[in-house]
C-alpha cells in the first residue's frame, strides 16, 4: 500500500457515484504518470462504512472524494479537513455509518494517517444511472484541485 | 400519584440504523394509543427494474440494493434462478457460497454490534463517545468487521463492482496462495471472536420477555444460511416453494414498506429466531462459549438479538475456518448453465433474516417478473408490537427522552436494514 492514496466513496446511485467517476477520471488523465513508482494508488469504494479505516490504514497522505449533501449548488467543490468535519451538517453521506463518523471514529482510535483532507463535491440528485450536468461539469474542476493538492505534498516532501 | 400526560413524540430520523426511518408514538391516559414506525420507500423500484433484464445481470443488480448485506440478495437471486434453470451446484460451490455468507454475517454483525446497539447497552449517544472508553473492544471489532470483508474481496473483491457470484457458480476461484494468509488472520482471530461474546454476553439487559413466533431455515446438517427449509416455532415446516401460502405481505397507510405476517400473526426473523430455533447445529466450542454466558437459549427477549449476533459472529469465523482449511483450487469455478422459461424461489438466510426471492424467466433468460422479500420488512409488524408493549413495560410516565431512547434501543434490537426495505436510496417521489 502506497504512502499516498486518492480514495473515491460512493454507492450506485446517480451523483453519488461521483468519486468513484472523479478516481477513473484521474486514472484516466494521466496525472500520475509522472509521479514516482509506489508513491501514489488510486481507490475506489462502495459505501464502505467503518471499513474505510482500513482502507487509510498505515499512509501518509489520504485523499477521499465523496458526494455531499451540505445545502450548496449541485456541483460545488468543497475541500474539508478534520476541523469542518466536526460540523455535522457538512458532510453528510447518503451510506449507513458514513464518511464523518468514520474519520471520527478513527480519530478517536488513533488510526488515522497524519494527514488527510476530504474533497465534497454536492450532489444534485440520486434517482439515475449517471451523474447530473452540474456535478458532471464540476469534475475537470475538482481534478485540478487534486493535481495541486498531490503537487504541494510531493514538493514538500 | 402518577401524573398522566398526553404525549406525542415524534421522532423524525432514528439515530443509528442504516438508512432513514421515523417513528410516531401518541400516549392518551396512560396508554399508547398510536404507534407508527415509518419507512420511505418507493414502492417495489426494484423489482421493475429487473424486469426485461437478462438473468447474468441479476447478481450485480440485487447486490446494489444493500449496501450492507450485497451477498445475501446474490445468493438468494442465484439459488431461486438456479431452481428455474435445474442447475445442480457442485459441492465446491457450496462450500464456498457458505464460506462468502460466513464473511457478510461477521461484517454485518460486527459493525452493528460495536457502531449501532453496542453504545445504547453501554450509555453512550454514539460509537465514537464509547470509543473513547472501550478503544481495545472497538478495534477488535473493526478487526473482526475487516476479516469478513477479506473473506468477501476473496471472491472478486468489494469495490465498486459486487462479488463475483455468478448463477451456477463463481466468476473466479481464489488462488491457494491468497486462502492461505487469509486463512491464517481468520484463525489468529478466534479468540477474539470469543472474547466478543463474553464481553457482549456481560452488558445489563433489561428483563423484557416477549414470546412471538419465530421464523428461520432448519437444515438437516448445517446452521443454516443458503438451503433449508423454514420452520417457526409455532410449527410450521415447509418447503421454500410454499412460502407464499403461508407468509402474506400488506401495504399499511403510514408507511410505503410493506408488512408481512404468518398465519395472520406477526413473527420474528434474524439471528436470535435463528439461534432459537437452530442451537442444536452450533459447533461444540460455540455451545460451550454461549452456555458460559449463563443466558438461556432459546430467549423471547429482544435483548438478547446482540448476544446472537456476536455468538453467530463466533459460527462464522469457525465456519470458514473449518471450510478454507481443506481448501482446494478447483477444475472450473461453475457449473454449466442453460436457461429456461419458469418460475423459482429460493430464501437464504441473511444477515438480519431470511430472505425469499421469486423470478419468472422467459425461454431466453430475461426476468419476466420478480419479487423480493426482505428481512426487515418481515420484523416490521413485530417491531411495532414490541413498541408497544417495551415502552408500556418501561413506563409511560418517563420523561420524553427516556423513552426515545427506549424506543430507539428497541427498534434497533432488530438492526433494521431500512435501506434494505426501501429498495433504493431515500428520495421524494411525486405521486399522482
Amino acid at each position: 500500500m502506497t504512502p499516498v492514496r486518492i480514495i473515491g466513496i460512493g454507492s450506485p446511485f446517480g451523483d453519488d457515484q461521483l468519486g468513484w467517476e472523479a478516481v477513473e477520471a484521474i486514472r484516466r488523465s494521466g496525472l500520475l504518470d509522472n509521479v514516482p513508482q509506489g508513491m501514489v494508488s488510486t481507490h475506489t469504494c462502495d459505501r464502505p462504512g467503518s471499513g474505510l479505516l482500513a482502507l487509510m490504514e498505515g499512509a501518509r497522505l489520504v485523499i477521499l472524494i465523496d458526494a455531499m449533501r451540505s445545502g450548496a449548488a449541485p456541483g460545488s467543490v468543497r475541500r474539508l479537513e478534520k476541523g469542518d468535519m466536526e460540523d455535522s451538517t457538512g458532510l453528510l453521506s447518503s451510506h449507513g455509518f458514513g464518511v464523518a463518523a468514520a474519520l471520527a471514529l478513527g480519530d478517536v482510535l488513533g488510526v488515522l494517517p497524519c494527514q488527510w483532507v476530504c474533497y465534497g463535491v454536492e450532489l444534485g440528485q440520486l434517482a439515475t444511472d449517471s451523474l447530473s450536468p452540474a456535478v458532471a461539469i464540476a469534475m475537470p474542476v475538482l481534478i485540478e484541485k487534486i493535481y495541486d493538492e498531490l503537487q504541494e505534498i510531493l514538493i514538500t516532501d | 400519584m402518577e401524573e398522566r400526560r398526553d404525549i406525542n413524540i415524534h421522532v423524525p430520523v432514528l439515530a443509528r440504523v442504516e438508512g432513514e426511518g421515523a417513528l410516531d408514538i401518541a400516549i392518551r391516559d396512560g396508554h399508547i394509543t398510536d404507534l407508527k414506525l415509518r419507512i420511505y420507500e418507493p414502492p417495489r423500484l426494484f423489482e421493475k427494474f429487473l424486469e426485461g433484464r437478462d438473468y447474468n445481470e441479476v447478481p450485480d443488480m440485487v447486490a446494489r440494493i444493500c449496501g450492507i448485506c450485497p451477498v445475501a440478495y446474490q445468493m438468494s437471486a442465484v439459488h431461486a434462478l438456479e431452481s428455474i434453470f435445474g442447475v445442480q451446484t457442485d459441492p465446491w460451490v457450496r462450500a464456498m457460497r457458505r464460506v462468502l455468507y460466513c464473511g457478510e454475517w461477521m461484517e454485518s454483525h460486527s459493525l452493528h454490534i460495536h457502531l449501532l446497539a453496542a453504545p445504547d447497552f453501554l450509555g453512550y449517544d454514539n460509537a465514537i463517545a464509547m470509543a473513547r472508553d472501550y478503544p481495545d473492544e472497538v478495534r477488535r471489532g473493526l478487526r473482526l468487521q475487516g476479516l469478513g470483508n477479506a473473506i468477501i474481496r476473496l471472491f472478486g473483491g468489494r469495490s465498486v463492482h459486487p462479488v463475483g457470484v455468478r448463477v451456477g457458480g463463481f466468476y473466479r476461484a481464489p488462488d491457494q496462495q491468497d486462502v492461505q494468509p487469509l486463512l491464517e488472520k481468520l484463525r489468529a482471530a478466534l479468540p477474539d471472536a470469543e472474547a466478543l461474546l463474553a464481553w457482549v454476553a456481560a452488558f445489563d439487559f433489561p428483563q423484557d420477555i416477549q414470546p412471538c413466533i419465530n421464523v428461520a431455515l432448519q437444515h438437516a446438517d448445517e446452521y443454516p444460511m443458503n438451503e433449508g427449509r423454514i420452520v417457526s416455532s409455532a410449527g410450521l415446516d415447509i418447503p421454500v416453494t410454499g412460502y407464499e401460502h403461508h407468509f402474506r405481505e400488506f401495504q399499511v397507510p403510514h408507511s410505503t414498506a410493506l408488512h408481512s405476517l404468518l398465519h395472520d400473526q406477526p413473527y420474528l426473523v434474524g439471528p436470535l429466531a435463528r439461534l432459537n430455533l437452530n442451537l442444536d447445529k452450533l459447533p461444540e466450542q460455540v455451545v460451550r462459549a454461549v452456555q458460559v454466558t449463563g443466558i438461556a437459549f432459546p430467549s423471547s427477549n429482544m435483548f438478547h438479538s446482540i448476544v446472537a449476533r456476536a455468538a453467530e459472529v463466533y459460527y462464522a469465523l469457525s465456519e470458514a475456518v473449518r471450510l478454507l482449511e481443506g481448501y482446494q483450487y478447483p477444475s472450473s469455478p461453475a457449473v454449466p448453465v442453460t436457461p429456461c422459461a419458469g418460475a423459482g424461489y429460493a430464501c437464504t438466510e441473511a444477515p438480519r433474516g431470511i430472505l425469499w426471492h421469486r423470478y419468472e424467466t422467459d425461454g431466453q433468460g430475461l426476468i419476466t417478473r420478480a419479487r423480493i422479500v426482505p428481512p426487515t420488512s418481515q420484523n416490521q409488524a413485530r417491531i411495532e408490537a414490541d413498541l408497544r408493549h417495551s415502552l408500556e413495560a418501561f413506563g409511560l410516565a418517563r420523561s420524553d427522552e427516556e423513552l426515545r431512547q427506549r424506543g430507539e434501543t428497541v427498534i434497533r434490537n432488530y438492526d433494521p436494514c431500512i435501506s434494505c426495505a426501501t429498495h433504493f436510496l431515500k428520495l421524494t417521489v411525486n405521486r399522482p
